[in-house]
C-alpha cells in the first residue's frame, strides 16, 4: 500500500489531483466556515450582480452570492457521491463476490439480471428509477447507486474467478480454511485493486449524474444548493449573465476531471505490469 | 462460428424479456396514480374507475404485463394517457431527430477521434501525445450539458452564427439541418470523441509495435500507407467495441442535449413522458431505447467476431 501511494505520488497528475479534490472536500466540510454569505440569503437589489470583491462570482437572479452557492454546492456533490458509490460498492461487491465464488445457480442469475441493467443507458436508467422514487436527495443517491451496482458486481465477480484459481487460495482451500476465511484473507484483499479504481471513477459519474439529473429537474430539491441545480438557473440567464452559467459548469467539470486524473493514475499505479512497462 | 453467433443470438433473448419486464415494473412502481393526475380537478371516483377499467389499470399485475407484452410484440404500445396519440406514433415521429442527433454525434466524435488518436500513437510521448491526452480527458470531464450550454452561449448568443434550439430536417436543405444540429452534436459527441480518441491511441499503440508493422517499414511502404492502411485497419476492431458501448451514452445523452436545445426527439419525449406520469409513453420509450442498446451491442458483438480473424478461424471467444 505504501508503494502504491508513493508511486501514486510521484505521478504529478496524481499529486494536482489528490491537491484540488483535497481542496475541494475541505470546501464541503468548511463550507460554513468559508462561505462569504448564506447561500439562501437574497441580497436587495443585487441580482444578477457581476464578479467583484464583493461577490467574487457574482450574484444569481436572486442576488444570491454563487460563491456561497458553489462551495455548499461541492457539498452537496460529496454527500451525494460518498452516499452513490458506497451503496453501489457495498451492494455490488457483495453481489459480484457471492457469484463469482459460489458460481452455480446464484451466479447464473445475478448474472443475468446484471445483463439486464447493463441493458439500459446508464443516464436512462437514472432516470428511471427518479421517474419511480420521486426527486429529492436520498432517491438521487439510491438511484446512481443501483446504476453503478452492476458494474461493480461484474469487476468483483471477474476478480473472484481469477484469484480464486490461484494457487495460493487452493493451499489454504486444501488446509481447511472455510468460506469466510478465503473470502476475507485471500479474495477481497486481492480483487480490491479494481474496485478502488473504479470507486475513483465512479465518483467522477456520481458528480455528474448528479448534476445532470438536478439539471433536469430530476434531482435534488430545486432550491439545493447544487451544481446542476445552478446551472438550470443559470442557463435561462446567460445572455444578462454569463457568470451565472460558466462557474458552476467549471466546479462539475473540474471535480470530475481530477477524480477521472486520479483514477487513471491509481489503475497505473495499482497495476505492477503496466508499471514496469511505462518505466 | 456459427456457434459463437447463435449463442450470442439466444443470450440476448432473455435480457430482451428482462428489459420488457423491467420497463413494465419500473413505470407501476412509480408513486402517484396517473389516472388521479390526468383527471385533475375533473376527478371523481366514477371517472376514475372508468378511465382506469378502460386502460386496464384495474387488472392485477402479471395479467398487465403479459396483456402489455402481447400487445408490443405486435407493435401495439398503446396510447399516451395525456394526447391520445398511440405510442408508436409518437416515437415515431420523434425518432428520426434522434437518430440523427446521434448519428451526427458519432460522425463527429469519429472525425475528431481517430485522426487525433492515431496522431497520438504515432508521437508517442511528444507535444501531439500530449495534447491528445489532455483533449480526451477534457472531453471525459465537461459535463454534456455545460459544454452545451457554453457552446449555446458563444456560438448562438454571442456570434449570432448558429440558432440556440430548434429543428429542421434534412428535407429542408443539408445545410438548414445541420444548422440546427452541429451544436447538439458537438456537445453529446465530445465526450464520445474523448473515449474513442483514448481507446484509438492504446489499439495503435499495440498494433505499432507488431512485426509486421516493422516489415512493412522493412519493405519500404511509404508513411501514411503504413499507418492508415495498415496500422489503422488492425486497430479498428477494439474501437469498434468502444464504439457499441457509446452507443449507450448517446441514446441517455440525448435526453439532455434534446432538452436543451429543445429538439422534438425521443429524449426529450422521454422526459416529458416522465414529467407527465404518462405511463404508456415512459413504458415504450424506455422498452425502445433499452431493446435498441441491446440489439446494438449484440450487431457490435457480431460485427467484433465476423471481423477478428481468430473466430472468423473458427475459434472460440
Amino acid at each position: 500500500m505504501k508503494t502504491v501511494l508513493g508511486r501514486l505520488w510521484k505521478t504529478p497528475a496524481a499529486r494536482v489531483a489528490l491537491i484540488v479534490l483535497a481542496l475541494y472536500l475541505l470546501a464541503a466540510i468548511a463550507a460554513p466556515l468559508l462561505a462569504p454569505y448564506d447561500p439562501f440569503r437574497m441580497h436587495d437589489g443585487e441580482a444578477l450582480q457581476r464578479p467583484s470583491l464583493e461577490f467574487w462570482m457574482g450574484t444569481d437572479r436572486f442576488g444570491r452570492d454563487q460563491f456561497s452557492r458553489l462551495l455548499y454546492g461541492s457539498r452537496m456533490s460529496f454527500k451525494v457521491g460518498i452516499i452513490a458509490v458506497g451503496v453501489a460498492l457495498t451492494f455490488g461487491t457483495t453481489l459480484g463476490v457471492v457469484a463469482g465464488y459460489f458460481r452455480g445457480a446464484a451466479d447464473a442469475v445475478l448474472s443475468r439480471l446484471m445483463d439486464i441493467l447493463f441493458a439500459f443507458p446508464e443516464l436512462l436508467l437514472a432516470l428511471a428509477v427518479m421517474a419511480v422514487l420521486g426527486a429529492g436527495t436520498g432517491n438521487l443517491m439510491l438511484a446512481i447507486g443501483i446504476v453503478y451496482t452492476p458494474i461493480f458486481a461484474r469487476i468483483a465477480r471477474g476478480a473472484v474467478l481469477e484469484v480464486n484459481a490461484r494457487d495460493h487460495v487452493e493451499a489454504a482451500r486444501s488446509m481447511g480454511a472455510g468460506h469466510l476465511q478465503i473470502l476475507f484473507r485471500h479474495l477481497l484483499p486481492n480483487i480490491a485493486p479494481p474496485l478502488i479504481v473504479q470507486t475513483t471513477l465512479s465518483f467522477a459519474f456520481a458528480v455528474l449524474a448528479e448534476a445532470a439529473l438536478s439539471f433536469l429537474g430530476l434531482g435534488v430539491e430545486p432550491d439545493a444548493p447544487s451544481w446542476g441545480i445552478m446551472l438550470k438557473e443559470g442557463k435561462d440567464w446567460m445572455l444578462q449573465a454569463w457568470w451565472v452559467a460558466v462557474f458552476p459548469g467549471l466546479a462539475i467539470t473540474l471535480a470530475v476531471l481530477n477524480f477521472n486524473l486520479l483514477g487513471d493514475a491509481l489503475r497505473d499505479a495499482l497495476d505492477p505490469r503496466l508499471h514496469r512497462e511505462n518505466t | 462460428m456459427r456457434r459463437y453467433l447463435l449463442k450470442r443470438l439466444l443470450h440476448v433473448l432473455p435480457v430482451l424479456f428482462g428489459v420488457s419486464l423491467l420497463s413494465f415494473a419500473l413505470v407501476h412502481l412509480v408513486p402517484g396514480d396517473s389516472v388521479t393526475t390526468l383527471l385533475g380537478t375533473r376527478y371523481t371516483e366514477e371517472r376514475a374507475e372508468a378511465l382506469r377499467s378502460e386502460y386496464g389499470l384495474d387488472q392485477p399485475l402479471p395479467v398487465q404485463y403479459f396483456r402489455w407484452l402481447g400487445k408490443v410484440l405486435q407493435g401495439d404500445l398503446g396510447s399516451s394517457i395525456t394526447t391520445g396519440q398511440p405510442v408508436r406514433e409518437a416515437m415515431a415521429e420523434r425518432l428520426p431527430v434522434t437518430i440523427q442527433l446521434v448519428g451526427w454525434s458519432l460522425t463527429l466524435g469519429l472525425l475528431i477521434a481517430i485522426p487525433l488518436g492515431t496522431l497520438a500513437a504515432v508521437h508517442r510521448g511528444k507535444k501531439e501525445d500530449h495534447i491528445a491526452s489532455v483533449t480526451g480527458l477534457m472531453g471525459l470531464s465537461v459535463p454534456n450539458f455545460w459544454l452545451a450550454t457554453l457552446l449555446i452561449l458563444f456560438f448562438s448568443l454571442h456570434l449570432g452564427w448558429l440558432p440556440s434550439g430548434g429543428y429542421r430536417p434534412l428535407k429542408d436543405g443539408l445545410g438548414t439541418h445541420l444548422r440546427t444540429l452541429i451544436l447538439p452534436a458537438l456537445a453529446l459527441g465530445g465526450a464520445v470523441a474523448a473515449v474513442i480518441l483514448r481507446m484509438t491511441r492504446s489499439a495503435m499503440l499495440e498494433v505499432l509495435d507488431q512485426d509486421y508493422m516493422l516489415m512493412a517499414r522493412a519493405k519500404g511502404v511509404p508513411p501514411f500507407q503504413r499507418i492508415v492502411g495498415h496500422g489503422l485497419k488492425n486497430a479498428f476492431i477494439p474501437v469498434l467495441t468502444v464504439i457499441g458501448i457509446q452507443a449507450g451514452y448517446l441514446l441517455g445523452g440525448s435526453v439532455v442535449i434534446e432538452e436543451v436545445f429543445s429538439l422534438p426527439g425521443l429524449g426529450r419525449l422521454t422526459l416529458q413522458a416522465i414529467q407527465n406520469r404518462d405511463y404508456a409513453l415512459v413504458q415504450g420509450c424506455i422498452l425502445f431505447i433499452a431493446t435498441s442498446f441491446a440489439l446494438i451491442t449484440l450487431a457490435v458483438d457480431i460485427a467484433y467476431a465476423l471481423l477478428n480473424p481468430k473466430l472468423r478461424a473458427g475459434g472460440d471467444v
